[in-house]
């Protein structure tokens, strides 16, 4: 990503947040993948507005290089982030003069425009024959609009339907942006449950989770404590910013972080129309691949999470994706059970995502625990054949990885039931090492300065800057995408092979032609010669 | 997988020196017959990147499937070689020294290396001049000798 888009991130947490810890510098990078500059120097620059480790720092300028608040003696200052390692780095030697920087003080910001913050917003419709943009401020605007136009496309963060119009070639014709109805947007902390708006954004919902877990006490607020911890993983910070738990499930992704939350803790949505209310419990929402029990004049006005019972009850949830951060579950899991005063299964709710076409329970385990004795080895033997039998995954399975998926569905339930029987009977299980999440330290890194020296020439072995890494590094280079449109330029974009081998009988660019905006479909007829189209 | 009649044009072509890395073996847009899936085969010119896109998805190809390899087992068995390898020789040959060894294991071993899979968006800007089929192109290249010479060879001035 764009070091800009980097700088925006850093930005926007120190203006947030003056005082950031080291976690928090960390997780405001959590959606920035970076390929020109690398993570160790961002990472270092960034954690100079970071308060954790010591006194408040002076962002200075790097004038020889090595850590940007060494003093005028070479002593690194106390908190500073490169005396984690007793490994001092030498001074490197740069070209590069620095600005004076100016230190950093939240006063001297910018206020926020007064006349944008008295902006009244409205009620908007915008748009053409092809695309029309409408945005209700009100709950009442919105299922008139549903009423009256009931394949209208409702967006939230629109983090999924971007997706799907990019990579799916979707077409809306009329969309409806629902992120400014307040109505939509609240909370309620009740006594039995928590009642969030289908709109509340996934950043505010960490922080309802929070408030209710401090009101309902460590064994009540379960529920509560597995969203936030699912949300932790959920994406990155950028995207958790305009997410919304209506968008999970309206769009019945089956690889959603939240949904199995909803699902095993027996939640229930509240889906509003102008005809009145509905309640849909989360057992009956999701019909198949993509498709939900909300009927289409209907919106997810409100989601109940039960609170769980004081005593009895475990809820857990899992999740194992390619990249620990900022990435796509391959299984994901919310795991409940309550027992009954004598330790049997009263109740069990065993969710899953990304092991069917919509997030799913394992219903045979389910039924085979009602009754059984929480902690038994046969037990844990019976539910892991049954199981087995719910995801029985064949080779062909879209998504692939049948084996994986099975093995790590299996394995959270491991997780799960040594997890739950070593805090049920206080004593210490073989897998208990093998139960608790890893979770990545605070980034560090250092150059190696001194590998090379050995082999040090006039060229080789030297340390060299990348040619535009200054550029990169100040926002100042220029990408083919900055460069002003010249008269009369196109913008071709490849028509490719869908196949692994074949023929190719003919090829009919005229619908193509048809589009608006397209000029022209070139292939190899349109070669000088076919010796150019050698490669 | 080679197309061997280009292969033969290639090998007997002026431009058998310059061209394609590692041999000369394939071609700008598809001619009768893809290879492999994402095979470039024409490109839409439109006066907006969404319009381009939007075109692409409507060119309609019709294809006859032939028979795909998809594994090295597959391709062993096909005999669905690359003929560009070079071998490096020293000492006995194989066979002697393995019959002479005191052990021999045998066994099979796989790799996962691949060609680089290039992560970031790819876009060229190439502005023609108005002096003597003169372009300029802006390219987000790691291989400016070959951008060059395709600039040479006029192949991505046909269609500016």
């Amino acid at each position: 990503m764009h070091i800009l888009i980097i700088e925006q991130s850093l930005y926007a947490l120190v203006r947030n947040n003056p005082e950031p810890t080291e976690h928090d510098v960390e997780e405001a990078f959590d959606g920035n993948l970076c390929r020109c500059t690398g993570y160790r120097p961002i990472l270092n620059a960034a954690q100079t507005f970071s308060t954790s480790s010591g006194s408040p720092k002076k962002a200075c300028g790097p004038s020889d290089g090595g850590c940007c608040m060494q003093n005028a003696d070479g002593e690194l200052p106390v908190g500073c982030c490169k005396n984690k390692s007793k490994n001092e780095e030498p001074p490197i030697t740069k070209k590069f003069t620095p600005p004076g920087f100016i230190e950093y003080n939240p006063e001297t910001e910018l206020i926020f425009p007064p006349a944008l913050q008295k902006h009244k917003f409205k009620a908007l419709a915008l748009g053409n024959k092809r695309k029309k943009w409408l945005r209700p401020m009100t709950l009442e605007q919105l299922l008139q609009i549903k009423a009256a136009l009931p394949s209208a496309k409702v967006i939230g963060g629109s983090s999924e339907t971007q997706i799907e119009i990019k990579f799916k070639a979707m077409q809306y014709s009329v969309s409806v942006f629902v992120g400014d109805i307040p109505e939509l947007r609240g909370f309620s902390l009740e006594d039995e449950y928590l009642s969030i708006g289908g709109n509340i954004t996934l950043t505010d919902l960490e922080g309802v989770a929070k408030q209710a877990i401090v009101k309902h006490g460590p064994s009540k607020s379960q529920p509560f404590k597995a969203i936030l911890k699912q949300l932790e993983y959920f994406a990155g910070r950028q995207i958790r910013n305009v997410g919304t738990p209506a968008g999970n499930l309206a769009t019945a992704s089956p690889i959603s972080d939240l949904n199995p939350v909803f699902l095993a803790t027996n939640s229930v949505i509240i889906a509003k129309s102008l005809e009145g209310d509905t309640e849909i419990p989360m057992n009956k929402f999701f019909k198949g691949y993509r498709t939900t029990a909300l009927p289409g004049n209907s919106v997810i006005a409100e989601i109940r999470v039960p609170v769980a019972k004081e005593t009895g009850e475990y809820i857990r949830t899992y999740k194992q994706s390619k990249r620990k951060d900022d990435d796509i579950a391959i299984v994901t899991a919310a795991l409940r059970v309550s027992l009954d005063d004598e330790g049997l299964v009263e109740c069990v709710n065993l969710a899953y995502g990304g092991m069917a076409p919509t997030t799913v329970q394992a219903k045979n385990a389910m039924e085979y625990l009602v009754g059984k004795a929480w902690g038994d080895e046969e037990v844990l033997e019976g539910a892991m054949n049954a199981l087995e039998s719910d995801f029985n995954l064949s080779y062909g399975v879209p998504g692939g990885m049948a084996v994986y998926r099975k093995s790590l569905a299996f394995g959270f339930f491991y997780r799960f039931w040594h997890e739950t029987v070593t805090e049920l009977k206080g004593t210490a299980s073989e897998a208990d090492d093998l139960v608790p999440e890893i979770k990545r330290d605070i980034s560090f890194g250092k150059r190696d300065h001194d590998t090379a020296q050995a082999y040090k020439q006039r060229v080789l072995g030297q340390t060299k800057e990348h040619v535009s890494a200054m550029k990169q590094v100040t926002g100042e280079a220029q990408y083919t995408d900055d460069i002003p449109k010249s008269t009369n330029e196109l913008i071709g974009c490849l028509v490719l092979s869908t196949k692994a081998h074949a023929k190719i009988l003919s090829v009919d660019s005229s619908p193509a032609l048809e589009v608006p905006g397209v000029v022209a479909y070139v292939d190899h007829n349109d070669l000088p010669s076919p010796e150019v189209n050698w490669w | 997988m080679v197309s061997s009649s280009f292969l033969r044009h290639c090998m007997t072509g002026l431009t058998f020196t310059y061209r394609g890395a590692p041999m000369c073996d394939e071609v700008f847009f598809a001619v009768d017959e893809v290879f492999t899936a994402g095979q470039p085969i024409g490109m839409i010119l439109a006066v907006s990147q969404q319009a381009a896109a939007e075109g692409v998805r409507a060119v309609k190809i019709d294809y006859e499937e032939l028979p795909a390899i998809f594994t090295i087992e597959e391709a062993i068995e096909k005999e669905s070689f690359f003929n560009h390898y070079r071998y490096i020789r020293r000492g006995d040959p194989i066979k002697e020294a393995l019959a002479k060894a005191d052990h021999v294991f045998s066994g099979v071993s796989r790799m996962g290396g691949q060609e680089h899979f290039y992560l970031e968006t790819q876009a060229v800007v190439v502005i023609p001049k108005p002096e003597g089929g003169e372009i300029e192109v802006w390219s987000c290249t790691q291989n400016p000798t070959e951008t060059y010479l395709l600039q040479c060879f006029g192949s991505l001035g046909t269609f500016c």
